[in-house]
C-alpha cells in the first residue's frame, strides 16, 4: 500500500513537467504578445519600446532557455513575478485568491452532497412515486438552468427588489462576522443548486443498482427489517461510487468558476486566470496551471486510495477484483 | 437611511488596524491632546474599545467621506513611468498629480504641480507650487528633472519617450551616451527650465504625464520593474493604502496635499466588478457610489434610482473603419470613398446607438479648440458608390472586416456594414477576434484589411494626429501617405499660437475626411453615474473622476 502510494505520487513529477511543457508551448504558440498587451496599442508600434519591454519581462531570450529558467525557478519554489497585477509574485496572487474560491466552492460542494444523499436515497426507495417524479423533474431543471441567468434573476429579486442581500461580494472579508454570511447566500445558492441536482441523480441510480443486488435479497431472507437492509447494507454500498463522483468535483474547489466569480464580483482563482489569459500574463497562467494540475492529480490519487480503503473488492496492489 | 444600511455594512465600522493607528498617531501629533483625548475618550474605555468600536467612533468624530467607484477592468500597474491603460493613468493622477493639468472641459493646459509657466521661444520655464510628497519629503525641481529623464531613459521603456524627445539632450539619453538632459535645468528648488531643439506645440500638454516620484528613493532603480512601485509615494491628493488585485484598490486622503483643504474625500475605493450587468445592479442597489462604465442600455433603470445622477459625457474619439492602404484595392482612394458613401452613418447612429450616440465626421473631438464645425462629411450616396466601385474594377471584391469580439456596438457596426456594402458590390467577410489578438495583428504585424474601432482620432491634444497620419507617424497603422498632409502636420507641430493653428487644422480635417484613410463614423455613447450625496464634480470625456480631489459632500 505504501509503496503503491509513493509510486503514484512520484509519477506525478514527470506528469507535471509534461503539463508545464505543453502549457508553455501552447501559450507561446497562441496569438497575442504580452509585451504588446502591456504597452497598449499606441506604444506597441515602436520597435524600440517593444524590445525594451520584452527585455524587462525576460521575453528576449530563446524559448527553450525561457522554459528552463522557469522550471529552475519553480524547483526552488519561485513561481516568478506577474507582468501586470501590480508586479506581485505569482504565488502571492494565487494565495490571495485561493481562500475566497475554496470557501465558496467548498461550502457549495459540501451542501450539495449533504442535501443530495438523503434526497437520492428516498427517491430511489420510492421509485416512480410522486416524490420521486418531483425530484427527477426538479433535478433536470437544476441541471438545465444556466447559472448566469439564475444568478442575475436572484440578484434582481433578492438583492434589488426585496433588499435582503448584497449583490456584490467584494469586501466581504472585511465585514463583521454577523454580516458576512449575507454575502455568501447568493453565490452559494447558485453554485449549490446544480450540485444538488447532479449528486441526487447519481445517488438515486447508484442506490437503485444496489437495491437489486443478490446480497440485498439475502439480507432480507435472513429476516432483517426492510429499513435495516436499506440503510445498513444498501446505503453503504451505494455511497462507494459517490466517492468517485465527488472526488472528480474536488478540483473545482481550487479552480473556481469564472462566470459566478464575475457576476458576484467574488475575487477568486477563476477570475484571476481569466484576467491573466486576456492580458497574456504568462507567469500567472503557468502558475495557476501547475497548481491546479497538481491539485487534480493529487485528488485523483487520493480518490483511488480511499476507494481501496472502503471497497474490499478493489486492491491497492493493482490486482483488481478478487471476486 | 435604509439604503445606507443595505450597502456594505463594514464600510463605516471596519477600518484596517494600520490605517486606524496612523490616524490616531497623526491626530495626536498634529492636533495635540484635544483631538487625541476625543478619540480615546469616546466610549470612555480607551484602548479597551474593540477596533470596530474605535473605528466607528472615529468615523463619527472625523466626518469620514468615503466613496466606492466601480470599474469593469483592473489597472495592470500603478507606475507613472509605464502607465498606459485609462484606469492606470487615472490612479497615477490621484497618487502623483501632474506637473501641468488638463482642464477637464476645455482640454487646455492648466496649473498643476506647476503653478505658472512662461514660454519663451524654444524654452518653457515652470514655477512649482510648494508641494510635499505624502511621506513629508519636499517636492523639488530636481524631482521633476528626474521624472523627465526617467521617461527618456531607454531602460524604462516608457511609452511616452517620444513626447519628450525634442528636449535638448534627449537624444544623448536615448542612445545611452548621457544620463542627464542638458536642456532640463534646475534653476532653483521651485523653478525648472526646459529647452527644446525646435518649438514644440505639444510639449506643455505632454507635461501632464510628468507625475513625479521622490527621486532619492528610486534613483538607480529600474523605473519599469522595481518593487518600489507596488506601494509608491507621490504628491497627489490621495495616497496609496492597499491593493487587493482584481478587487479593491484603496487610497486615503493625503494630509500633506499642497492644495489647502483638499481633498474632502477621506477614502477612495476603486472596486473591480468585471460583469457589466452586476455593475449596473450594484449602482441601482447603492452598493457602489459611482462609475464611468454603466452600459448605456441601463439608462432608464439607473435614472429610476433617485439617489443617482446619470450623465452622458461629451464625445471623445469616434469609432469607424480603418483601412490598410497597402492593400491593392484599399490603397485606392476611390474605393475607400465608395465604402464611406455606401454607409449611412446617420441611420446607424439613430438605430443602433440608443439615442445617445451620434454620427461622426472627422478625427478631432467636437469640444476641442482645433475642431472645425464647418467640416463637410462624405454624403451617403449608394449610386455614386456603386459607380466608383465599378470604375475601380472592385466589383464583387471580397474584403475582410474585423472587430474585437464582445464589443456589441462594434459587432452591430460590422453586421450593418456587411449588409449595406453588399448593395454597392463589396463582399464583406466579417470576422471577430479577441482584443489582444486584434491589437497584435493591427499594430505589430499590420496583417489586416479593414479593422473596426477607435484606433485614430484625438480628444485632447490635436497634434497627436501627426503620429497617426503622417507618413513617418509612429501609430500610422494604415501605412497612409499623403505629402500634402505631411507638410501641414509638420507645420502644426512647431506652431505655438492656437489662432494660427486653427485654419491649418481645418485644412488637415478636410483632407482626412475626403481621403478617408480612416472612416470616422460614429461616437459611442457612454454613461457616467454618481450618487447624489456628492457635489462639485466635473464630467469629462476622459473620466468623471479626473477631478476627484475637488469632490465634496452635497449639503
Amino acid at each position: 500500500m505504501w509503496a503503491y502510494t509513493v509510486r503514484r505520487l512520484l509519477f506525478l513529477i514527470p506528469l507535471l513537467l509534461g503539463l508545464s511543457l505543453v502549457m508553455f508551448t501552447l501559450l507561446h504558440a497562441a496569438p497575442g504578445d504580452p509585451a504588446v498587451s502591456m504597452l497598449s496599442p499606441q506604444a506597441a508600434v515602436n520597435e524600440q519600446y517593444l524590445e525594451q519591454t520584452r527585455k524587462n519581462m525576460g521575453l528576449d531570450r530563446p524559448l527553450p532557455v525561457q522554459y528552463l529558467i522557469w522550471v529552475g525557478n519553480l524547483l526552488r519554489g519561485d513561481f516568478g513575478t506577474a507582468y501586470s497585477f501590480n508586479g506581485k509574485p505569482v504565488l502571492d496572487l494565487i494565495r490571495d485568491r485561493m481562500w475566497g474560491t475554496i470557501q465558496l466552492q467548498g461550502i457549495s460542494l459540501a451542501l450539495g452532497v449533504i442535501l443530495a444523499i438523503p434526497v437520492g436515497i428516498v427517491s430511489a426507495t420510492k421509485q416512480y412515486s410522486r416524490l420521486d417524479n418531483t425530484v427527477t423533474v426538479a433535478s433536470f431543471m437544476g441541471l438545465a438552468l444556466p447559472n448566469f441567468w439564475l444568478a442575475l434573476m436572484l440578484q434582481i429579486w433578492l438583492g434589488v427588489k426585496m433588499g435582503w442581500l448584497p449583490i456584490i461580494s467584494t469586501g466581504q472579508a472585511a465585514a463583521p462576522w454577523d454580516q458576512r454570511w449575507k454575502y455568501f447566500v447568493l453565490p452559494v445558492l447558485v453554485l449549490t443548486l446544480p450540485n444538488i441536482a447532479y449528486f441526487t441523480r447519481f445517488m438515486r441510480s447508484s442506490m437503485l443498482e444496489v437495491i437489486n443486488q443478490d446480497y440485498m435479497t439475502t439480507a432480507r431472507a435472513k429476516g432483517l427489517a426492510n429499513q435495516q437492509v436499506l440503510y445498513r447494507h444498501g446505503v453503504r454500498n451505494a455511497l462507494i461510487p459517490m466517492i468517485t463522483v465527488v472526488g472528480l468535483q474536488l478540483p473545482r474547489i481550487l479552480g473556481g468558476s469564472v462566470i459566478i466569480e464575475q457576476i458576484f464580483a467574488w475575487p477568486g482563482i477563476g477570475q484571476l486566470a481569466w484576467d491573466a489569459i486576456t492580458r497574456r500574463d504568462y507567469p500567472v497562467i503557468m502558475g495557476i496551471t501547475i497548481i491546479l494540475g497538481a491539485a487534480i492529480m493529487v485528488t485523483n490519487v487520493l480518490v483511488d486510495l480511499v476507494y481501496a480503503l472502503v471497497d474490499p473488492r478493489v486492491s491497492a496492489a493493482g490486482g483488481g477484483a478478487r471476486g | 437611511m435604509t439604503n445606507q444600511n443595505q450597502r456594505d455594512p463594514g464600510r463605516y465600522k471596519v477600518v484596517s488596524q494600520r490605517h486606524l493607528q496612523a490616524q490616531l498617531n497623526r491626530r495626536r501629533l498634529l492636533a495635540g491632546t484635544a483631538a487625541g483625548s476625543l478619540a480615546l475618550g469616546l466610549g470612555g474605555r480607551g484602548y479597551a474599545m474593540s477596533s470596530r468600536e474605535r473605528a466607528y467612533a472615529l468615523a463619527q468624530a472625523d466626518e469620514q467621506l468615503e466613496i466606492i467607484i466601480g470599474t469593469l477592468g483592473e489597472a495592470p500597474n500603478i507606475n507613472p513611468f509605464i502607465a498606459q491603460d485609462s484606469e492606470e493613468n487615472w490612479r497615477c493622477v490621484m497618487l502623483f498629480d501632474e506637473l501641468v493639468r488638463m482642464d477637464p472641459v476645455t482640454y487646455a493646459p492648466s496649473p498643476g504641480l506647476a503653478k505658472s509657466w512662461e514660454v519663451d521661444g524654444n524654452a518653457i520655464t515652470l514655477m512649482l507650487n510648494d508641494a510635499t510628497f505624502s511621506d513629508g519629503t519636499k517636492l523639488t525641481a530636481g524631482d521633476i528633472k528626474f521624472a523627465i529623464e526617467g521617461h527618456l531613459n531607454p531602460s524604462t521603456g516608457s511609452p511616452r519617450q517620444s513626447m519628450y524627445n525634442k528636449i535638448v539632450g534627449a537624444a544623448e539619453i536615448i542612445d545611452g551616451s548621457a544620463e542627464e538632459a542638458a536642456g532640463v535645468t534646475v534653476v532653483d528648488d521651485a523653478t525648472i527650465r526646459i529647452e527644446t531643439v525646435e518649438p514644440d506645440s505639444a510639449l506643455l500638454f505632454n507635461l501632464r504625464f510628468i507625475r513625479p516620484v521622490p527621486s532619492e528613493q528610486v534613483r538607480g532603480k529600474n523605473l519599469a520593474t522595481d518593487e518600489w512601485f507596488q506601494a509608491p509615494i507621490g504628491a497627489g491628493p490621495f495616497k496609496f493604502e492597499s491593493w487587493s488585485v482584481g478587487a479593491d484598490f484603496v487610497m486615503t486622503r493625503n494630509e500633506n496635499y499642497f492644495e489647502e483643504g483638499k481633498p474632502a474625500l477621506t477614502k477612495v475605493t476603486h472596486r473591480v466588478i468585471a460583469n457589466s450587468d452586476t455593475l449596473v445592479l450594484a449602482l441601482i442597489n447603492n452598493e457602489i457610489d459611482a462609475s464611468n462604465f454603466p452600459t448605456p442600455t441601463a439608462r432608464e433603470q439607473l435614472e429610476a434610482n433617485p439617489d443617482l445622477v446619470v450623465m452622458i459625457p461629451p464625445f471623445g474619439s469616434p469609432n469607424g473603419w480603418m483601412f490598410n492602404c497597402t492593400h491593392p484595392l484599399l490603397g485606392n482612394r476611390d474605393v475607400r470613398r465608395a465604402i464611406a458613401m455606401g454607409l449611412d452613418r446617420e441611420q446607424f447612429a439613430a438605430d443602433a446607438l440608443l439615442g445617445m450616440g451620434e454620427a461622426g465626421i472627422g478625427p478631432i473631438a467636437p469640444l476641442s479648440w482645433a475642431y472645425d464645425p464647418n467640416i463637410e462629411p462624405i454624403p451617403y450616396d449608394p449610386e455614386q458608390a456603386k459607380q466608383l466601385i465599378k470604375d475601380a474594377g472592385a466589383e464583387g471584391a471580397e474584403l475582410r472586416f474585423v472587430v474585437n469580439a464582445g464589443n456589441v456596438l462594434r459587432e452591430d457596426w460590422l453586421i450593418y456594414s456587411e449588409q449595406m456594402l453588399k448593395e454597392i458590390g463589396i463582399v464583406v467577410k466579417p470576422e471577430t477576434v479577441e482584443w489582444a489578438t486584434l491589437v497584435e495583428a493591427v499594430t505589430v504585424r499590420k496583417e489586416y484589411e479593414v479593422a473596426g474601432g477607435d484606433w485614430t482620432g484625438v480628444t485632447t491634444e490635436p497634434s497627436a494626429l501627426w503620429d497617426q497620419f503622417h507618413t513617418n507617424g509612429a501609430v500610422n497603422r494604415m501605412t497612409y501617405s499623403n505629402p500634402e498632409l505631411d507638410a501641414l502636420l509638420d507645420e502644426i507641430r512647431v506652431t505655438l499660437d492656437t489662432e494660427v493653428a486653427k485654419p491649418i487644422y481645418a485644412e488637415i480635417q478636410k483632407i482626412l475626411v475626403q481621403d478617408v484613410p480612416f472612416l470616422h463614423a460614429w461616437y459611442r455613447p457612454f454613461l457616467h453615474t454618481t450618487n447624489s450625496r456628492f457635489a462639485n464634480y466635473t464630467d469629462s470625456s476622459e473620466s468623471l473622476f479626473y477631478t476627484l480631489k475637488d469632490w465634496t459632500a452635497a449639503s
